[in-house]
């Protein structure tokens, strides 16, 4: 679908045929359209090397297109790229902290690289200070902080001049469980009031499940899929998920038996782990019992699942290793 | 102003690493050091001869002080002193002990020298002033001395100036003594004969014509007195006869040095008999007033006895050493590092991701350039300072201020910095980069003559007025040559404004290279 000027300049975020080719070699991305709306929280998913990273420094104008173009806020990105630079909010993925200088003086350094005045620069410092936890440490040398520590700066960084666009790539990646919690509350206050924007590259999907409004999956620079998680969930098939684990790899026989019940996954033929898909599967369970044992295999286990945005994942892109 | 907060950013990482902190400042100094015990007033280096050729072309003057006609030579004679010009253990250099040389004019004023052991000049007697030049150029000499047609009568005249003073004081105490004589014999008092003529008047001095006299006014002044004195029966007891003063009136002639300016030999030589002539004149208008004594009042001063001696002289240049010389190419040394840090700091912020942290805000590259440059050149003036103090400690001889070398070391930093930038622009990584800046900052110190000078290869005889070397491409052998000329020989802006003007030049022409290069390939989006 060609986007008019009017939808673009409704768009926090938008692309329009955009590609990128390297000398060599296919496309890294392939003629992406996106269109993402003020106050969502968008999951860009792909395995390595499909394309998210290419996209999203194509994005921040890091990266130049081979063709196609960019728009944030309806402005595209090469053109007004000084105007576009204070709308847009990055946490990318590595920590990028000067080791010599202190909490405050990353936020305050920053905050001036985007010419937000003095007063408002120290209480926007003191708030992300304060709410990411910081305040302990706010005069040490950023060197002498630990991971988390680090991380969290790094997203209070992305903040410090109040844009409309935050792109946070793979932010909870090294993170505990305790500040991941902390952060995906904060992701999620972000877009509270419908204002601000978040695009999410993540290889978690309960993170992208938990915290997107729309996912779109990416593999060989194409957008294989692009829904709500419920949406893609539902997508691949209705019911929930039995998953078991046996002693032995079941007989061919077995494995013909199950499918009656449902679909049948398999990770290869010797694997052990056997899923069943399928509507009503606790009803089927003793028909799936009896299809098993009869053969003589032994069921250690079992675990009954909904589908995840890890099953929608893995059948977009397969199962195979990438580089 | 986004440059001046990353700036503060910049140089607060600059105080809280302190390793770097101490390549940056303290490393140059100890290079100081270590120039200082080799080069410095126990080093062997300072004895360095310096190879002159003189062309001589004075024809002398022949003159008559009362003790006979001589014919004059001072341009014999001054040659003969820059011949005997020697090193001493003590300090930097001074004159040797003289005797009769035998040439023609030199006993008169009483000159005469020995060949020293250790001398300051290698002297090459010539009259081929071209082919002396091209000696020049090939580097086979540091300089061609060049004494004109008159240089004699000149300095001559430039004597009288103080001879004839004396003398008409001295006739005019005669005439006064001649002009007493009536009162003892019963004129009225008060009533003051004198001699007819422009010096007639109620008082006696030299301040009755309003004005100097003439020689012929003083010659006619002192017959008149003669007479005066004779026909009553008195002697002067002074040969006054015999005088036959030195024309006062003669044609200005100016001395001639010619060199490679890039040529550390050339610069010493410049220095060293700048102030050998100087001191030379003064001697011959004291030896003359010393010949005319006879005819004078009572001495102002009393004569010394060895007419070209300097040992005793104040003149700054004479304790230079070779560190002299040194000292503001080690500050060029130490600018030159300045590549090696800038660049590898430049790549750092590249590879750790600074650089695209800060191309993700609004910062423009002129921010990023100038919010790196200006810790750096702040830097380098704490390095000047630290530098030349250190240098003072060691015994740095210097005739300029440390705050005439600012300006010098800011533009200095400058070029360095932009050709950081350049380094920055083409190298992968901070290894590269120190690699690359290594290899360039190195041999450009020594092609800038910070160490030592250097033969250069003529590219343009005449450029803008002024001969142009291959080294004078670089900006920082403008800046040694202009530190040279106003920390070492205390020269004013206006005397090196051709080094200035030319680092300004080719800074501004570096600068705009380099961040054009990594404004390309560095700030701004990838292909």
């Amino acid at each position: 679908m060609l986007l008019t000027s009017e939808d673009i300049a409704s768009l926090s975020v938008a692309t329009r045929n955009l590609s990128k080719g390297y000398d060599k070699g296919p496309l890294a991305v392939d003629s992406l359209d996106l269109s993402i709306r003020p106050g969502e929280v968008f999951g860009l998913l792909g395995p390595n090397g499909a394309g998210k990273t290419t996209t999203i420094r194509m994005l921040l104008g890091l990266l130049r297109p081979t063709c196609g173009q960019v728009f944030v806020h309806g402005e595209e990105i090469t053109t007004g790229r000084q105007r576009v630079k204070s709308r847009l909010g990055v946490c990318p993925q590595e920590t990028v902290l000067w080791p010599e200088l202190t909490v405050s003086e990353h936020l305050y350094l920053i905050g001036r690289m985007y010419d937000v005045p003095g007063k408002t620069l120290r209480a926007e410092t003191e708030r992300l200070i304060g709410e990411f936890s910081l305040g302990e440490k706010r005069n040490q040398p950023t060197k002498r902080l630990s991971g988390g520590l680090r991380r969290r700066l790094n997203l209070a960084m992305a903040l410090v001049h109040g844009p409309d666009v935050i792109m946070l790539d793979e932010p909870s990646a090294g993170l505990d469980p305790q500040s991941r919690a902390l952060l995906w509350e904060r992701v999620k206050q972000l877009t509270k009031d419908g204002r601000r924007t978040v695009v999410l590259t993540t290889h978690s999907m309960e993170e992208a499940d938990r915290l997107s409004d729309r996912v779109g999956i990416l593999d060989h620079g194409k957008m294989l899929v692009l829904d709500t998680p419920d949406v893609l969930k539902r997508s691949i098939g209705e019911g929930d998920v039995l998953e078991m684990e046996l002693d032995r790899a079941p007989s061919s026989e077995a494995m013909e038996a199950l499918r009656r019940h449902g679909r049948v996954e398999q990770q290869a033929a010797t694997a052990t782990t056997v899923s069943v898909r399928g509507l009503d599967i606790m009803q089927r369970f003793p028909g799936i019992v009896v299809a098993l044992t009869s053969s003589g295999v032994v069921i250690r286990g079992t675990r009954l699942r909904p589908n995840t945005l890890e099953d929608v994942f893995l059948k977009m892109t397969g199962r195979s290793l990438r580089d | 102003m986004r440059f001046l907060p990353l700036s503060f950013a910049i140089a607060k990482r600059m105080r809280r690493d302190l390793f770097t902190l101490f390549f940056a400042i303290l490393f140059p100094a100890f290079f100081l050091l270590i120039f200082a015990v080799a080069f410095g007033k126990t080093g062997p280096m300072k004895n360095q001869r310096l190879d002159l050729a003189v062309v001589n072309r004075d024809e002398g003057l022949r003159v008559n002080f009362g003790n006979g006609q001589d014919t004059l030579l001072l341009g014999v004679t001054l040659v003969d002193v820059l011949e005997s010009l020697s090193y001493s253990t003590s300090s930097g250099w001074m004159r040797s002990d003289s005797s009769s040389s035998g040439l023609t004019g030199l006993d008169s004023l009483g000159l005469g020298a020995r060949r020293p052991e250790s001398p300051v000049f290698g002297v090459v007697d010539t009259l081929r002033e071209a082919d002396a030049l091209k000696k020049v150029s090939s580097g086979d000499l540091d300089a061609v001395f060049v004494i004109p047609a008159g240089f004699t009568k000149a300095a001559m005249a430039m004597a009288m100036e103080d001879v004839m003073g004396r003398v008409f004081t001295g006739a005019m105490d005669g005439f006064r003594g001649e002009a007493r004589e009536p009162e003892v014999t019963g004129r009225s008092s008060g009533e003051v004969a004198g001699p007819t003529g422009p010096w007639s008047g109620s008082s006696a001095g030299p301040g009755v014509l309003g004005r100097k006299p003439t020689v012929s006014e003083i010659q006619r002044m002192i017959d008149d007195v003669s007479r005066r004195l004779e026909r009553r029966g008195k002697k002067t007891g002074l040969p006054l006869d015999s005088l036959s003063l030195p024309s006062r009136k003669a044609d200005p002639v100016a001395l001639s040095l010619a060199g490679d300016p890039s040529n550390l030999g050339f610069t010493m030589a410049g220095g060293i008999i700048r102030n050998v002539l100087d001191e030379f004149l003064k001697k011959v208008s004291q030896r003359s007033l010393e010949e005319a004594k006879d005819f004078l009042p009572a001495e102002p001063s009393a004569a010394t006895a060895d007419l070209i001696s300097l040992e005793n002289s104040s003149v700054a240049v004479e304790t230079r050493t070779v560190f002299d010389y040194q000292v503001p190419g080690i500050i060029v040394f130490a600018l030159l590092m300045l590549v090696s840090l800038v660049s590898v700091t430049l790549l750092l912020d590249l590879t750790q991701g600074h650089l695209e942290r800060l191309k993700l805000t609004r910062m423009s590259s002129l921010d990023y350039f100038l919010g790196n440059t200006l810790p750096w050149m702040v830097l380098s003036i704490l390095q000047l300072g630290l530098l030349f103090g250190v240098a003072k400690l060691l015994g740095y001889h210097n005739a300029g201020g440390m705050l005439a070398g600012v300006g010098l070391v800011l533009l200095g930093s400058l070029s360095s910095v932009s050709l950081a930038l350049i380094v920055a622009a083409l190298a992968k990584n901070e290894k590269q980069a120190s690699a690359v800046a290594t290899m360039i900052a190195v041999p450009l110190s020594f092609l800038s003559g910070a160490f030592f000078s250097v033969r250069d290869v003529v590219v343009s005889r005449d450029f803008f007025g002024h001969s142009l070397g291959l080294t004078d491409l670089s900006p920082w052998t403008h800046t040694t040559k202009a530190l040279v000329g106003m920390l070492t020989f205390g020269k004013s802006l206006a005397e090196v404004r051709w080094n200035v003007m030319m680092q300004v030049g080719l800074t501004v022409l570096l600068l705009l290279v380099g961040i054009g290069l990594f404004s390309r390939r560095r700030l701004t989006a990838q292909r």
